[in-house]
């Protein structure tokens, strides 16, 4: 099933959970959610998209509405009391040990990693949505204005402020961090 | 006309390059399966979490769904005060005159027919207290055993105190698609027992909850589920050639199951010997 192209046929649960639990994980992930909650997060996602799998458009791609179920319930979550501040766990993440042990060639990217996703935690709920949508999971403008339910034109100006916001912190960060090595 | 996107910076553009696609761990993979088929077994008000979405409310969404509800409440209301009067029917002390019979060459028939009252009023997707019955055709296997005993027919005729009782429970014969509410939440919790008890290391605890699983939900929904946790738990416990035929079974039984890798794991983990042969 090419996930980005529409489908002739409802798919199963199971076949989604096969095939789409990976882009749901990243997705999670990306959009700032703790490692810990990632896992209750999926579980509510994928009860959404079986109770809903009659409402699947089979016209349309299944990302997208994936996507769209993923973003009204990291919403929800966030509503909950115990999550009324947010908190994103990659940036304490990056300075905790990993008890599992990773290859050196691992960690350059992973810092990369890091530092991309605390940059993105940082945006605005609204611009963070277009950015992780076009800019990370390679979806069409036009799915993401559908997706989020915006005009275009507000989806390109949100991408635009995502951009430059994330380049500024990037930036930011790559000084602070050649400052302490020239010191 | 779409408007142009403004060009990445070199910055932003090397860290999406350098990001790495995120794949879920396989432990999560098939706990969290597992967890979402267990959570649609059951009506979407009522899951363990409370959390799962529900459909918003808005106006089109009432003018859809209200009178359907409206209708189920009557219906739903009708059908609980049938339950009463059916209820106080059985246990007003009416005097049975069908004997219920148990042959004593018949391997162990627990539902022998005696209608005591319409059974179309009944809810018939369980039958209660099977371990109650069970004691009754041990003890009296080789005799008559009367209904003047005072034990009910199962299924048709129990009370609802039965209904509740902790006893395992099967589906009547011709309802085994069905499932109630009751039978789902308790056959997770012998699972999550299962799970909590294999996470503390106590294999043998683990063993005994995925036999008790089978023993009391033969027909279960969630058979998968304990044949995998079975298989994580023995070879746990070290038995290594039940891990490994239970597993051929398993991928007999369930071919292309999402709990295959977490199946596949627990074989892998057997020990290899100095011959390079997996641990007997």
């Amino acid at each position: 099933m090419s996930a980005l192209a529409p489908i002739t046929t409802v798919p199963s649960l199971a076949d989604l959970y096969r095939e789409e639990l990976d882009y749901v994980w990243q997705s999670i992930h990306r959009l700032g959610i703790s490692s810990s909650d990632a896992e209750d997060l999926a579980h509510d996602v994928f009860v959404t998209v079986g109770r809903r799998l009659g409402d699947f458009d089979t016209g349309r791609p299944v990302r997208p509405w994936l996507f769209g179920i993923l973003l009204r319930t990291v919403s929800e979550f966030r509503r909950r009391p115990r999550h009324a501040r947010e908190v994103f766990a990659e940036a304490p993440v990056a300075n905790q040990a990993d008890p599992r042990a990773r290859p050196d060639e691992l960690a350059a990217s992973n810092q990369e990693r890091s530092r991309l996703l605390e940059a993105v935690a940082l945006l605005p709920p609204e611009q963070r949505a277009v950015f992780v949508m076009h800019d990370m999971n390679g979806h069409a403008m036009r799915e993401v204005a559908q997706t989020l339910e915006i005009p275009q034109n507000t989806a390109f100006s949100r991408l635009r402020l995502a951009r430059a916001a994330i380049t500024a912190k990037l930036r930011s960060t790559l000084h602070t961090q050649e400052a302490i090595r020239g010191a | 006309m779409a408007p142009e996107i403004e060009l990445m910076s070199q910055e932003l553009r090397a860290a999406l390059d350098e990001e790495s696609a995120m794949r879920a761990p396989t432990a999560v993979r098939a706990r969290l399966w597992t967890r979402v088929e267990a959570t649609l077994a059951l009506p979407p008000m009522a899951d363990s979490t409370g959390r799962a979405a529900v459909p918003s409310l808005k106006p089109s969404f009432l003018r859809a769904h209200l009178p359907s509800r409206i209708v189920s409440l009557i219906v739903g209301s009708a059908v609980g005060v049938a339950g009463h009067v059916a209820y106080q029917r059985l246990t007003a002390p009416t005097p049975i005159s069908a004997p219920v019979q148990i042959s004593s060459s018949a391997p162990a028939p627990l539902i022998v027919a005696t209608p005591i009252v319409p059974t179309s009023i009944i809810p018939t997707s369980i039958i209660p207290a099977v371990p109650e019955m069970q004691q009754v055709v041990s003890k009296h296997r080789k005799q008559k055993v009367n209904a003047s005993d005072g034990r009910s027919e199962p299924g048709r005729g129990a009370s609802p105190a039965s209904l509740g009782g902790g006893g395992g429970r099967v589906p009547l014969s011709g309802d085994t698609g069905r499932v109630s509410l009751s039978d789902s939440a308790a056959e997770r919790n012998v699972l999550e027992a299962v799970r909590s008890a294999l996470a503390r290391g106590n294999a043998d605890a683990a063993i005994a909850g995925t036999e008790r699983h089978q023993r009391e939900f033969p027909a279960g929904q969630l058979g998968e589920e304990r044949d995998a946790l079975w298989i994580q738990a023995l070879v746990s416990a070290g038995r290594f050639d039940d891990a490994r035929t239970r597993a051929a079974r398993f991928h007999q039984d369930h071919s292309n199951s999402l709990l295959a890798p977490a199946v596949d794991a627990a074989v892998g983990s057997i020990p290899v010997t100095n011959s390079g042969r997996s641990h007997q």
